[in-house]
């Protein structure tokens, strides 16, 4: 459903009826898109919905069968990434395009002409730096990538696009990598180009992030558009989400409460240290009990792939892990797997499964050893098919026959493979890292339903996500790790998502655990800003939960993909009278849009305060 | 005239089951064509030098019983090399492997570690094939425990062994166990020597002259053993899903270390065996010129067959044949020009096996 | 035990190494294992001596050389960039075909005397005392070619714009190609350029260093060892040259220990008993084996690795949607 749009401004950005077909998947079906100058675009839609490949299209990297695309009015052919970057089109991808070991100025450098042959570095790194403090943005650029923050990171990628005049920047899951504060500084960073004039179009699916970030919004769903140039005001979470999926979205997983039981695993002072030899775990302590989730929050990095792997045996350590009274720590994976151990990897391809091998050859991969399937030197295929063909129709895998390559699955049904896999030997421990990273909403409805129903059959359950969300549903304790040390860890009753945020970014003090802070009244200037707009946000949301509907569905069978036919979004019924104010006018300062939603609609911009 | 250019796009069904055999017989094929054409460049008749092959290999009994002698050591150490190739370990130190093999087993005759005369004939030759073994794999456990547990490249370490070992026989040779200054060890005693086809000449007059002996049984039962091995032991599915993906099987709990020797040593234990089989069997002495690069062409074989042990079997036959036939062809190196053919058209048509090729003409753009 | 003619003979030989070395640093640094490198060797000595004998012109034969080997590498980039082969196993196969080839086509060409590259003495540098005499004095062009090769080629590497492409290709291609950067030519050029290397440097044995072609024994496995010496190299220039004129002073220092009596003031153990010259022979070998023991031990130390893209093939469009 599209708004009347003002027509005398030209579009920075027109795709018109855009196909791409790759072989066997119609990416997008005639998809439009269109971005205005100054504008903040989102693009929302679950994993394979089309939207990344929608912006690759438009960065040149692939080229549509047909439809058609205006820069600033022009009609343009794209056939290949150059072309567009001339043309001031610029993409920040979701894994960075960094080069690890080449310093910021050398990655800024590749791909343009000038200079031709010699490589006068100190001229550019000038340069760099002129560019950077232009846009408020603080880095070296000498620094090497490897030695900087995600955060930097992500501000070299904005700098390489600034650097080549882009006016026109794609944000492609910028904040997947991000703790909150982070990606506050990022969406700050994001609303000041805009106010600058630079077109922005931010694909993600973080709903609550898109109602922050965005001016419009554009849903995807299987390659086809579902809502064009929505205005976000208009959308609840609960409506955005089921356009993106076709169906009602249960936000709340009903989880029961449980007594934990006895000790399971128990970490003591464990270290470790990563592959550049740094320490990644340091005296790392912790205990997780039959029938629990312990959730570990935290970004990327600091100690949680390290973690895993020294509990499943992957990393040697010092200190001790007790599984069930038995010292896991510096036995190989073998010990733990016979103790009992699962592991669900971050890593499906490259690690939780063998790409060319059969459904049953990776089916087997931990239990080849054991009856029925071993048969003292021999193994028993016919025992192995058995078994696959059970788990494929319990797990309910989409795959031809037992005997496809893994490599064949879908995202979604490798995981399922794996998790059938796990799952399967009844474990007393699972630890699992990411695991509904990558995919589509209702895959990560079904894996969470999973996890859930293996914690009232009494497992105890490690949950690495970066995904804060599901942390706070799925978990009954988070511990955050920031650093290779854990923070705290909190129990269901204090999650607070603030505090989390600020644990996972080490800027969590002791004086910080008071009370939250209740909504400025009018008249009080805010501490810092970005506290204040905190706890509107907190504010917003605890009236939003208000408002939504109880949900207590049953544990579901998992799901398939398909849902059906596609749904036309309706708006959501005018709510408390506090949110209908639009989050961002343009041209409005921080000060004001703080007093604007403080006061609501006493608040006269041209006036003052009342 | 816009040329239509193919686009490889992945497979995503099943290959039909003759297509990798067909690969496999249409490179051999376009390498003997293409050989056909280089020796054409060179002044040599193509025609006549394939008529030549084809007789000097399969035109009487007792050319194919030469045949069977110069495809034994090809079985043997293409069967090596398909286990380790299954794991992803190259294993190119056959050769090497091969000339160790060869030298212990040419310790019991020459030290000799038994007493020749006394000890019955079944003993010595079982005694030869086991040090063979031995020496094989002991020389492949260097290049294994360096790839296990210093990651070295194997290909390398394999290659600088297989020159050393050489160099290692040499000193023998022309040393202490030199047959009267000349180059070569003296002849084994007959109760060191393989038996053969011609042994029989007495009984079987069609034998007479045929130099094929016991080592091709050797090869059959080693074929059999590997083929249980890869495709129907708990062993042959932790090879296998190593070689797939490493990083999962150490992630299943395998062992990668302890298999990659292990698997090393059974590779050089094969090629080991090979050349027990040839001093024993066909030269019946240790000299400097044992093999003419069985272990390289071992390495050919296996890949040609897929790794598939009764493969082996066919292709080490077809590769004898090529090698009885050019010992007398001018020039000396065409057979090791087809083989490096065949490898390169092998390796270039496994992409048919990958992907689906369709021609696709571009379109006209229009303004 | 001259020293002199140990360090220059050194020199020369490793120059051969050394020119292979730097070749194949520039393909892997692209991210494409060449493992043919002595397939091409053999290729570009055959080539070159043929050329050169038979036309009279010893540059027309290292032109043929150049050319020669670069045209295999071709058949390896091929396979490997856009079939996406496994490297490994392509290379070795053009090892194969590079031997047949060579083998095949230098038939009777085997103890033939051809021409060779003229050698030079460099007026004011060969006055230095002693390291004037060791490397200016009475060497092939080739050596020389080889000292201005390695500064040339570090330059280009880390101080051009080429070169900075050149590294981003082979770390992270999927980065440089969102920038533009085309990853297949990129890729199809330096294995090329890798392939003409090796071919010269095999040219450099059969009408420079140890002229003469003499079938398989003419390259004997220093292509492999080149390969070796870019891993010990750390996939730099300069120490891909140090390496390699130490393994030629190494090698000559072995052989020349087969001809004193006395050595060191005990009696010569390689004098007395012919048969120990074998031991001697396998030194370059082992030496080689000990290197990449001793490289990738200390790589590990200082964390530097290939470059990181080293032996996957690029796909574009891999990314996860």
């Amino acid at each position: 459903m599209t708004l009347p749009e003002q027509t005398s401004v030209v579009p920075a950005v027109e795709m018109q009826d855009i196909v791409l077909q790759f072989p066997g998947v119609l990416a997008n079906d005639h998809v439009n898109f269109t971005l205005l100058p100054g504008e903040i675009h989102a693009l929302l839609g679950e994993n394979g919905a089309g939207k990344s490949t929608l912006m690759n299209v438009l960065i040149g990297l692939y080229k549509p069968q047909s439809g058609s695309i205006r820069i600033n009015g022009e009609k343009v052919t794209f056939n290949s990434p150059k072309e567009a970057i001339a043309r001031g089109i610029g993409m920040v991808h979701q894994h960075f395009m960094l080069v690890e070991n080449q310093t910021v100025t050398e990655n800024i450098l590749i791909g343009l002409d000038e200079p031709r042959f010699r490589l006068n570095l100190k001229k550019y790194d000038h340069e760099v730096s002129q560019l950077a403090e232009q846009y408020g943005i603080h880095i070296d650029p000498t620094s090497k990538i490897w030695q900087l923050s995600v955060g930097e990171q992500q501000r070299v990628e904005i700098l390489k696009i600034l650097y080549r005049g882009a006016n026109i920047l794609i944000m492609d899951e910028p904040t997947a990598v991000l703790a909150p504060q982070e990606a506050d500084e990022l969406i700050a960073t994001l609303k000041g180009m805009a106010a600058q004039g630079k077109s922005i179009a931010f694909i993600s699916h973080k709903l609550h992030e898109v109602k922050q970030v965005a001016d419009k919004l554009s849903i995807l769903r299987h390659g086809k558009m579902t809502a064009e140039r929505v205005d976000v005001r208009d959308m609840t979470r609960e409506s955005l989400a089921s356009l993106m999926v076709g169906r009602e979205v249960i936000f709340n997983l009903h989880k029961c409460q449980q007594e934990a039981g006895r000790e399971v695993l128990r970490l003591e002072k464990v270290s470790a240290v990563n592959n550049k030899n740094l320490p990644a775990l340091r005296e790392v302590s912790l205990d997780l009990h039959q029938g629990e989730i312990l959730g570990i929050a935290g970004v990327a990095g600091n100690g949680q792939s390290e973690l895993v792997e020294v509990i499943t045996g992957l990393r040697a350590c010092t200190g001790s892990i007790w599984l069930d009274g038995k010292d896991l720590a510096n036995k190989p994976p073998s010990f733990s797997i016979s103790q009992g151990l699962a592991h669900i990897p971050e890593d499906r391809i490259g690690v939780g499964s063998a790409p060319n091998l059969s459904l049953t050859s990776n089916i087997i991969m931990k239990r080849y050893d054991q009856e029925p399937i071993s048969k003292k030197w021999q193994l028993d295929y016919v025992a192995a098919d058995d078994l696959t063909h059970r788990l494929k129709g319990e797990y309910d895998i989409q795959a031809p026959d037992i005997k496809t390559q893994a490599r064949k699955l879908s995202g979604g049904n490798l995981q399922k493979l794996i998790l059938a896999r796990e799952l399967s030997s009844t474990p007393r421990l699972l630890v699992a890292m990411q695991p509904t990273r990558g995919l589509d909403v209702g895959a990560i409805e079904g894996v969470q339903q999973l996890l859930l129903r293996q914690r009232e059959q009494g497992c105890a359950i490690l949950l690495v996500s970066e995904d804060l969300d599901e942390l706070l549903s799925l978990s009954d304790r988070i511990a955050v790790m920031y650093e290779g040390e854990i923070v705290d860890t909190l129990c269901s009753e204090d999650f607070d998502i603030n505090t989390i945020g600020l644990m996972m970014t080490g800027s969590w003090k002791e004086e910080d655990a008071e009370a939250p802070e209740a909504p400025l009244r009018a008249g009080e200037t805010a501490s810092s800003f970005d506290e204040t707009l905190r706890s509107l946000d907190e504010f917003e949301q605890r009236k939003a939960s208000e408002n939504a509907p109880e949900a207590v569905p049953e544990a579901q069978p998992i799901a398939p993909e398909e849902t059906g036919a596609v749904e036309t979004a309706q708006p959501a019924a005018p709510r408390d009278e506090t949110l209908a104010e639009p989050d961002f006018i343009p041209g409005e300062s921080e000060k004001e849009r703080v007093l604007r939603k403080v006061l609501g609609k006493k608040y006269d911009r041209q006036g003052g305060q009342e | 005239m816009r040329i239509p250019y193919p686009v490889f796009t992945k497979r995503t069904t099943e290959n039909p089951k003759w297509l990798p055999v067909v690969t496999s017989v249409g490179a051999v094929l376009l390498a003997f064509l293409i050989s056909g054409i280089i020796l054409k460049l060179i002044g040599a008749n193509p025609i006549k030098v394939y008529s030549y092959f084809l007789k000097a290999s399969f035109g009487s009994w007792g050319a194919f019983s030469d045949v069977l002698v110069k495809a034994t050591p090809l079985l043997l150490i293409g069967l090596g090399c398909a286990l380790a190739f299954q794991m992803r370990l190259w294993n190119i130190g056959a050769e090497g492997q091969f000339f160790i093999g060869a030298f212990m087993a040419t310790m019991v005759v020459t030290v000799p570690l038994v007493n020749l005369e006394t000890t019955p004939k079944a003993l010595i030759l079982t005694l030869m094939a086991v040090l063979g073994m031995i020496g094989g794999a002991l020389y492949a456990f260097i290049p294994g425990f360096l790839k296990a547990k210093l990651n070295i490249n194997e290909i390398i370490t394999t290659l600088m062994l297989n020159y050393i070992a050489v160099l290692w026989n040499n000193y023998w040779i022309f040393g202490k166990w030199s047959d009267a200054g000349f180059q070569m060890t003296r002849t084994f005693p007959k109760q060191a020597w393989l038996p053969r086809l011609a042994d029989y000449a007495a009984k079987v007059p069609a034998f007479s002259g045929m130099t094929a002996h016991i080592g091709i049984l050797f090869g059959l039962i080693a074929a059999l053993i590997i083929y249980l091995i890869i495709y129907k032991s708990k062993w042959g599915y932790k090879i296998t899903l190593i070689g797939d993906n490493v990083r999962a099987a150490r992630y299943a709990g395998i062992n990668i270390a302890a298999n990659t020797i292990l698997v090393f040593m059974v590779s050089g234990a094969l090629a080991g065996l090979a050349g027990m089989t040839e001093v024993a069997g066909t030269v019946h002495r240790l000299q400097e010129r044992i093999s003419t690069s069985y272990g390289f062409s071992g390495v050919i074989v296996a890949w040609l067959a897929k790794l598939n042990p009764f493969a082996v079997i066919a292709v080490s036959i077809l590769f004898g044949a090529l090698l009885v036939a050019s010992r007398e062809i001018q020039p000396s190196g065409i057979s090791f020009l087809i083989q490096g053919i065949t490898l390169f058209l092998v390796i270039s048509s496994d992409v048919l096996l990958k992907y689906e090729i369709t021609w696709v003409r571009p379109k006209e753009e229009h303004a | 035990m001259n020293w002199f003619e140990i360090f220059r003979s050194g020199l020369s030989t490793g120059t051969v190494l050394l020119i292979a070395a730097v070749g194949e640093i520039l393909t892997e640094r692209s991210g494409i294992q060449n493992l043919g490198v002595e397939g091409m060797m053999l290729v570009g000595a055959m080539a070159g001596f043929k050329i050169a004998y038979n036309t009279g012109n010893v540059w027309l034969g290292l032109l043929a050389a150049i050319l020669a080997g670069g045209i295999l590498s071709l058949a390896h980039a091929l396979v490997v960039i856009h079939f996406q082969a496994d490297q490994t196993v392509s290379g070795l196969s053009l090892t194969f075909l590079g031997t047949g080839l060579a083998l095949v086509l230098g038939e009777g060409f085997t103890g033939l005397i051809g021409p060779v590259v003229p050698k030079l003495t460099i007026p004011l540098l060969s006055k230095i005392p002693i390291i004037g005499e060791i490397m200016f004095a009475n060497h092939n062009l080739l050596v020389y070619f080889g000292y201005l090769l390695v500064p040339l080629a570090w330059l280009y590497i880390n101080r051009t714009k080429p070169g900075l492409h050149l590294r981003a290709v082979g770390e992270n291609p999927a980065a440089a190609d969102t920038l533009g950067v085309n990853i297949y030519r990129t890729r199809y050029i330096y294995t090329f350029i890798g392939g003409c290397f090796a071919g010269l440097a095999g040219a450099a044995i059969t009408v420079a260093i140890a002229p003469g072609w003499y079938s398989n024994l003419t390259v004997n496995g220093q292509g492999w060892i080149a390969v070796a010496l870019v891993i010990f190299a750390h996939w730099n220039p300069w120490r891909a040259a140090l390496g390699g004129y130490l393994f030629g002073v190494l090698r000559r220092f072995t052989l020349d220990l087969q001809g004193p009596a006395v050595l060191f003031g005990l009696a010569n153990p390689f004098f007395k008993n012919n048969n120990l010259v074998f031991f001697l022979q396998m030194a370059p070998y082992v030496l080689t084996v000990i290197a990449l023991i001793w490289g990738s031990s200390a790589a590990r130390k200082k964390r530097i690795g290939a470059p990181a893209a080293l032996g996957v093939p690029y796909q574009r469009g891999e990314r996860g949607l």
